[in-house]
């Protein structure tokens, strides 16, 4: 048995988080008089590990797209394909490669504890064969098409790629045609001893479940000492950014309706984790909702004006190292939205006051309830808190416990105007004036 | 599931749960899918802007945080040829706050004013508004061609229905809102909210006599009947219809329609919806398996049954000149499985993907209601244990059968200006 398990309510649902004996996290969340049964296997290795280094080897540069490769890859296996031997049983399967994070995942209505086992059998058991990596080559090639359709994916690279200069956060997820040419079965099998090792994974299980029971078939699933040399875990290699926007304009033609514009100010901080991580996430939403959500008075004046529709959002982004505001709209007037955007952020913190903190706050408490309905948002809680190295409890104990004062400070520090970007994707019978600074970059 | 008649044609419908954190409350209302549509579609939007109480949307926003971020929303839909406009608001249940245990009748309350009292300008809806709300939709029409796959199953639509309700952006059209301002718009509200069926559907740990209460606002002055039953476009017999459009895009999207004809709780439906799952539902369907995983030519590709209309779809996001090649594996895999050339493990398994989808919907707010609410426009009652019987008994000939009924009716493909 590994250590004690710890036991929290989340909104009234038993959580217990505990570590299996070989140093992988468990978390089983309770969803009492569910259906369902979510169950996933997650690792912290996303597209920000691009480079990276484990302990006692030299810095490791890999092709944009690797992380995602893995993914791919590892739903092949000696005996046969994932999709499909979960599909045979019923159950619906997937996997998703995030920015820090792959995770593999299932619901099931039946027979939970055998398709977990199976679940973490794919995912530590690797079979990379030339033929099974050039047919994933394939398939990824058309994902990666599939994405450079969608004008939302391309106005947020876009953005990305105008705020920072260096950092892998500019680089698509699923990487490129010509970066994934460059994958082979022994940079898969490299990527995946340094990044799944037992103690860099995660096993979550979420629906009417007995936290004993999942725990012992998750023991038993990873008993067998894991394959390849012991070498540490591996930690993510970042070059410097600086404060200022690596572009302040970048735009880009496709065929869409209406103008898609991005107003991103850019942050860089320490390599924060945990508590001080999720607080500053906490504040970030604080600020996006008191400056641009719906209740307030940017947001009914920009409406009102038909500068803006339903599609407006405003979201904090927050990383370690990194992060950023983003205020984004389909928009027939660009020029008024960058300015109405770039006014509020100007005078950010005055606008900002006890009423509405108190306001967001409220808001806040029921999206998290409503997080808690299903058991998918339940395990997408947990996973977010395991990737933050948090307790799963953390998040709403930082809804109670953050201040107008610090989000006020935080207006402060986010806000500058050297580091603020613009991102355009336009129509191609755009004829507008221009709204934006002259420099311009992509096709 | 409690039903009450709270008369003129409006219907309560509520599923007490103590399953969930969440109240949530839906209203549809039915109508045809004909000319009317682009009306009901700017309503849906209209009426989110205020009410006589809260009249701007500041002021609803603000009600809306205060009821802890309640989520109001409004759209359209169709089903066959019916066109449904929705309206939601998804609460925190109070068991889980400090505050506000009447929050589910605050909730249903406010939804029956955003729907039966709004923000007027005089007698009519306010003008400015009605002038935003119409640009909005203008853009929202022209925006629909961003998403390529949407786009791709929406001209199948049109061209797959020309003539048939069916065929009909239930959004609405653009040439209609030129002849749309406040004084028609508001006269359609008048006449729409007032006679069409109306149905209010709850679901979550509520009191229901306090929640029926709420609800007789929505019932008020009201002149409606029950629902009209949905009518399924009518097959037709005729060449193929292929249609190839050009666009700026990296990857041609195939978006193929084949007429079957059974439609939701009719002679024929589970078997269709197994064919389906063999087809292209799931990731051991015939689809899947070689157009993605045998060929590498997809990342995306599968197929869906709407029984609403009797209508499979096929779908697939593929390299720009292989559209031709991709239809052709579509219509040998259907013909496979017409000819019985499957294991009796593929349906096996298709029908556990179909089970554990019905077994799972009972987890979701509202699912059931809605589902009970679209079975019965067509004369069906939907039963869990029922449904899983009838998908459970269908044979592999079941599933031959179904397949040879298909009828390949068009075939459309949305491709790069430059091929290769």
């Amino acid at each position: 048995m590994g250590d004690r398990a710890r036991r929290e309510i989340l909104c009234g649902d038993e959580v217990h988080t505990a570590r299996l004996e070989c140093g992988t996290t468990l978390i089983v969340a309770a969803k009492p008089g569910f259906a369902r049964t979510y169950g996933a296997v997650a690792a912290r290795y996303g597209s920000f590990d691009r480079t990276f280094r484990r302990p006692g080897f030299p810095a490791r540069a890999t092709p944009d797209g690797s992380a995602h490769f893995l993914e791919h890859a590892l739903f092949e296996g000696r005996s046969g394909n994932a999709l499909d031997a979960f599909s045979r049983r019923g159950s619906l399967i997937n996997a998703a490669t995030s920015y820090r994070a792959t995770t593999y995942y299932f619901t099931a209505v039946e027979d939970f504890a055998a398709q977990l086992a199976m679940l973490i059998g794919f995912v530590r058991t690797p079979h990379f064969t030339e033929a099974s990596v050039a047919k994933e080559r394939g398939i990824i090639r058309q994902e990666i098409r599939m994405y450079d359709d969608r004008p939302d994916v391309v106005q947020h690279r876009l953005l990305m790629g105008a705020l920072f200069a260096r950092h892998p956060i500019g680089a698509h997820i699923a990487g490129t045609c010509a970066s994934i040419a460059l994958v082979t079965p022994s940079l898969l099998q490299e990527c995946f001893d340094a990044f799944y090792r037992p103690e860099n994974l995660a096993v979550i299980a979420v629906g009417d479940l007995d936290f004993q029971a999942v725990r012992a078939v998750a023991e038993d699933a990873f008993a067998a000492p894991p394959p390849g040399p012991r070498a540490g875990a591996p930690a993510a290699v970042f070059e410097d950014e600086t404060g200022a926007a690596a572009d302040p304009a970048a735009s880009r033609r496709m065929s869409i309706g209406c103008p898609k514009i991005a107003v991103g100010y850019k942050e860089t901080r320490g390599a924060e984790e945990g508590a001080v991580l999720v607080a500053r996430r906490c504040e970030s939403d604080f600020l996006c909702e008191m400056l641009f959500g719906r209740g307030s008075s940017f947001f009914a004046r920009l409406y009102e004006n038909g500068v803006v529709d339903e599609s407006f959002s405003a979201y904090g982004a927050v990383y370690p190292r990194i992060g950023c505001i983003v205020a984004a709209a389909d928009t027939p007037r660009p020029a008024q939205f960058i300015a109405a955007v770039e006014d509020a952020a100007a005078h950010g913190d005055e606008s900002l006051v006890e009423e509405d903190f108190a306001r967001a706050r409220r808001k806040f408490e029921g999206e998290l309830l409503r997080r808690c309905n299903a058991p998918e948002s339940v395990a997408s809680l947990c996973l977010g808190a395991w990737v933050d190295r948090a307790g799963v409890l953390e998040a709403l104990e930082t809804l109670r416990r953050v201040t107008l004062a610090d989000v006020r400070t935080r207006a402060r520090a986010v806000f500058a105007p050297e580091g603020r970007a613009v991102a355009a994707v336009l129509p191609h019978e755009w004829e507008g004036e221009p709204a934006w600074p002259a420099a311009r970059r992509g096709s | 599931m409690i039903a009450r008649d709270l008369g003129n044609g409006t219907r309560l419908l509520v599923l007490p749960s103590a399953k969930w954190k969440t109240v949530s409350v839906r209203v549809h209302l039915q109508a045809d899918l004909d000319a009317g549509r682009t009306c009901r579609s700017l309503l849906a939007a209209v009426l989110l802007r205020g009410t006589r109480r809260f009249p701007d949307m500041t002021a609803l926003q603000r009600r809306l945080d205060s009821l802890y971020g309640a989520a109001l929303g409004a759209g359209t839909h169709k089903i066959a040829d019916v066109q449904l406009t929705v309206f939601t608001l998804n609460g925190a249940d109070p068991r889980f706050l400090a505050d506000t245990p009447d929050l589910p009748v605050q909730a249903a309350a406010l939804l029956a004013e955003v729907v039966r009292d709004p923000a007027r300008a005089g007698r009519l809806l306010v003008p400015a508004y009605v002038a935003t709300e119409k640009e909005n939709l203008r853009r929202l029409l022209r925006s629909q061609k961003d998403s390529k796959a949407e786009y791709a199953a929406l001209r199948l639509a049109e061209i797959m229905f020309v003539g048939e309700p069916y065929g009909r952006n239930e959004l609405g059209a653009a040439e209609d809102l030129d002849g749309i301002d406040a004084e028609r718009l508001s006269a359609h509200y008048e006449d729409w909210i007032r006679t069409a069926p109306l149905d209010v559907l709850v679901a979550g740990q509520v009191d229901v006599e306090a929640v029926a209460a709420a609800c007789a606002a929505f019932a008020r002055g009201r002149a409606g009947g029950p629902p009209r039953a949905a009518l399924p476009p009518r097959p037709e017999s005729g060449a193929v219809r292929t249609v190839c459009e050009e666009d700026d895009v990296r990857q041609a999207r195939l978006a193929m329609g084949f007429r079957h004809g059974a439609v939701i709780g009719g002679a024929g439906h589970a078997a269709a919806e197994v064919t389906n799952g063999m087809l292209g539902g799931f990731p051991h369907s015939k689809l899947f398996r070689r157009v993605r995983e045998k060929e590498s030519m997809a990342y995306s590709v599968g197929s869906a049954y709407d029984a609403g209309t009797g209508v499979l779809t096929v779908s697939a996001g593929i390299a720009p000149g292989a559209c031709e090649r991709t239809a052709a594996m579509v219509r040998e895999a259907v013909d496979e499985l017409a000819r019985g050339a499957f294991d009796a493990s593929d349906v096996r398994a298709s029908q556990a993907g179909i089970i554990r989808r019905a077994r799972g919907a009972g987890d979701l707010p509202a699912s059931r209601l809605v589902q009970r609410y679209v079975w019965s426009l067509f004369g069906a009652s939907y039963a869990e244990e029922e449904w899983v019987r009838s998908i459970s008994s269908v044979t592999g000939a079941d599933v031959a059968a179904a397949a040879g009924r298909l009828r390949l009716d068009t075939v459309y493909c949305l491709r790069g200006k430059e091929r290769g």
